[in-house]
């Protein structure tokens, strides 16, 4: 077990390196990964986590898919007395926030918060997530509500941000609107292996016969 | 210290698990009087190679709570998560004697590390209470690998599941727990014992992580299951995984549009009661409490809060009442393909005169308390205003539960459902698909094995051949 902890730390590390170097693009499969290692490592160890460990991992529950009930009981599950501590306190404000969809404040207090090893990490993964949200719940939004909802602080950043993400941001609107359902690999495997069930049954019951 | 280690290393010899024991009663008598010896002993030996005797001396040192002042608990701890971690599945498998030593010391091990004696009604009484730490995470993964290791087919249950959920829960890792209750279990551990009541347990706990994941189909289908369970008389895991049926009805049934007063969900939790037979009788007086409610509006007003606080399902009641809102959001979405925020804000008031009724029917203070936390949850406020409606209305878009795009500019809100609910439902029949041929594959496999089984001439229990007629048919009727 020991040499699997190591492991763990080791791989952990590594994701802190590539967050690092990747500055704000933000790619959600590697949060998933980062996510899985490192609740692997806090089922490892013997002791609890360290404070900023913590930090960490509810950030990860943040910007991740299906992270309401994880992060609830990540919560339930750190230590009375550490729950007293400021960077703590204020990231769990933060997902409350998030919890009740205030986004306005989520986003604000996002720009303000600086504990953890993934600060920024949290900010650029709170940009992608709502542009996804964006997408999807609105039809057409106004520059005041869009700044409101990203946490831009003056029209000066979102433009700055519009600006460099543009290419992203627009083609995925209009990608949306034109999806199309194509057959692909995962189709043409479910297919095979229904195919291949229905056969070894015909087969089957010719045998019996 | 000498005889410790010749006599662990004897044991090590011996071929025949009766001896095992015998000898091992001998042992037990060194190792209550010096147990600290003993476990600086097996702490400084190959895991694998000695499984059995540290199983045995694990056990002894657990079971003995005049050790515990030898022993830094700590220390002791950490080496059964990497007993667990690294034993030998092939040393067990000598014996069932063995097997059921290994199975009593992951027990110990579970309610050791799990919650203290006075929060567990059934502490069993071989476990020493000396030795508790309230740390129910730090035997989660050692119990998983445990079971995997077990395991020859992930289908297979084991004694450990039970043991396994149950921390799950206590430690409050949901997700982690479901590579283990995901699984459907179609096949006992050969060497091991499984009893009727280990198997409705851990369906039980099966059922509350499902629930706290919010897959309430699947925690429906284990609290059946427990509800299912043989007894002559109601178990008390019976009663109350109905007492979570009835909330779970209301959670996973599809609502009609026509059908204001659900009468669906009553009809279930009829056919529930009438396929127990007599024992459905019993649960007819909990069916009364838990699901009175007539139509919508009544399931505010005639709930009872007290019994539900009591059982803790408190958690279950807020879901069902914001499914009961969301439903009129959505049946909505079925009659119109847009609609203003005024209009969407008028039909969601009728909530308005339930709230009303509440206040009037509940004015105990405790209870007015719970139903301020309840409205507060549920966001069922008196009145709304247009940034309350726009939060509600953003929720159900962000969660999937309508399809719908705010126009900000005309202030109205277009729906669109036809897509997306196609597509999930070819993927829920897709992964239903699945399960069927993982299943059927199953039973042929084990149909197989059973027909090469009798062409190799192994008799039945009364060492009669096997009927011709019943010719690759056994499993089948069984199952």
């Amino acid at each position: 077990m020991e040499e699997e902890i190591k492991t763990l730390e080791a791989q952990i590390q590594s994701f802190y390196d590539t967050v690092r170097d990747a500055g704000s693009t933000f790619d959600p499969e590697l949060a998933k990964e980062f996510l899985e290692t490192f609740e692997e490592f806090e089922l490892s160890i013997d002791s609890f986590l360290s404070l900023e460990q913590y930090i960490d991992l509810m950030v990860l529950y943040f910007v991740t898919d299906n992270w309401r009930n994880p992060a609830k009981f990540l919560w339930k599950r750190i230590p009375k007395a550490m729950k007293k501590d400021k960077a703590l306190v204020q990231v769990w404000e933060i997902g409350k926030c998030l919890f009740q969809y205030k986004y306005p404040e989520a986003a604000q207090a996002i720009r303000d918060f600086k504990g953890g090893n993934l600060s920024d990490y949290l900010r650029s993964g709170y940009y992608h997530i709502m542009n996804g949200f964006i997408n999807q719940a609105y039809q057409n939004i106004d520059d005041d509500t869009y700044r409101l909802l990203m946490g831009f602080s003056s029209a000066k950043e979102q433009k700055a941000y519009l600006s460099y993400y543009n290419k992203e941001v627009q083609p995925k609107i209009d990608a949306a609107k034109n999806e199309k359902i194509e057959i692909n690999a995962s189709h043409l495997d479910t297919l095979k292996k229904l195919a291949e069930f229905i056969e070894k049954e015909g087969a089957t019951q010719i045998e019996r016969e | 210290m000498d005889k410790v280690i010749k006599y662990a290393k004897d044991l090590k010899k011996l071929e025949k698990a009766k001896d095992y024991n015998s000898s091992f009663e001998k042992f037990n008598e060194f190792i209550k009087r010096d147990a600290g010896k003993a476990f600086n002993f097996i702490v400084g030996i190959d895991i694998a190679s000695y499984t059995v005797p540290i199983t045995y001396i694990l056990n002894s040192i657990y079971r003995n709570r005049g050790v515990s002042e030898h022993i830094n608990l700590k220390e002791l701890i950490v080496f059964t998560r990497n007993f667990l971690y690294e034993f030998s599945r092939e040393e067990l498998c000598r014996s069932s004697l063995y097997m059921l030593e290994f199975y009593q010391l992951a027990e110990i091990f579970a309610f050791t590390v799990g919650p203290p004696e006075s929060d567990r009604p059934h502490w069993p009484s071989h476990v020493s209470s000396a030795f508790h730490v309230d740390r129910p995470l730090l035997g989660v993964k050692p119990l998983r690998r445990a079971i995997q290791k077990l395991q020859e087919k992930d289908t297979q249950y084991t004694p450990l599941h039970p043991y396994f959920a149950m921390l799950c829960i206590h430690a409050k890792t949901y997700r982690q727990a479901l590579p283990i209750i995901e699984k459907k279990l179609l096949s006992g551990f050969v060497n091991g014992y499984q009893d009727l009541e280990s198997i409705m347990n851990y369906n039980y706990y099966r059922g509350i992580l499902f629930t706290g994941l919010e897959n309430y189909t699947e925690a429906r289908h284990c609290f059946q299951l427990v509800l299912d369970t043989p007894y002559q008389v109601l178990h008390i895991s019976q009663v109350q995984a109905f007492k979570k049926i009835c909330l779970l009805v209301w959670l996973t049934s599809t609502h009609n549009i026509q059908d204001d007063d659900h009468k669906a969900v009553r009809l279930e939790i009829r056919n529930i009661l009438q396929s127990k037979g007599m024992l459905g009788k019993q649960l007819e007086e909990i069916a009364e409490e838990y699901c009175k409610s007539e139509s919508i509006n009544n399931f505010f007003i005639q709930t009872n809060y007290e019994a539900i606080l009591k059982d803790t399902n408190m958690g279950l009641v807020k879901q069902v009442i914001k499914k009961i809102r969301n439903e009129i959001l959505e049946s909505m979405t079925q009659t119109n393909t847009m609609l203003t925020l005024e209009e969407i804000n008028d039909r969601l008031q009728v909530h308005r005169e339930v709230c009303d009724a509440l206040e009037e029917k509940h004015k105990s203070e405790t209870l007015k308390q719970l139903k301020d936390a309840i409205m507060e949850d549920c966001k069922l406020e008196l009145t709304y205003d247009d940034e309350d409606l726009n939060s509600i209305l953003i929720k159900m878009i962000k969660s999937g539960k309508i399809n719908a795009k705010i126009d900000m500019k005309k202030q109205i809100v277009v729906f669109d459902d036809k897509h997306t609910s196609i597509e999930a439902l070819v993927k829920k029949l897709e992964s239903q698909n699945d399960d069927i041929i993982q299943v059927l594959n199953e039973v042929e496999n084990t149909d197989k094995e059973l027909l090469l089984q009798k062409k190799a001439g192994i008799h039945d229990a009364d060492g009669q051949d096997m009927p011709e007629f019943m010719d690759g048919m056994m499993f089948m009727d069984d199952v």
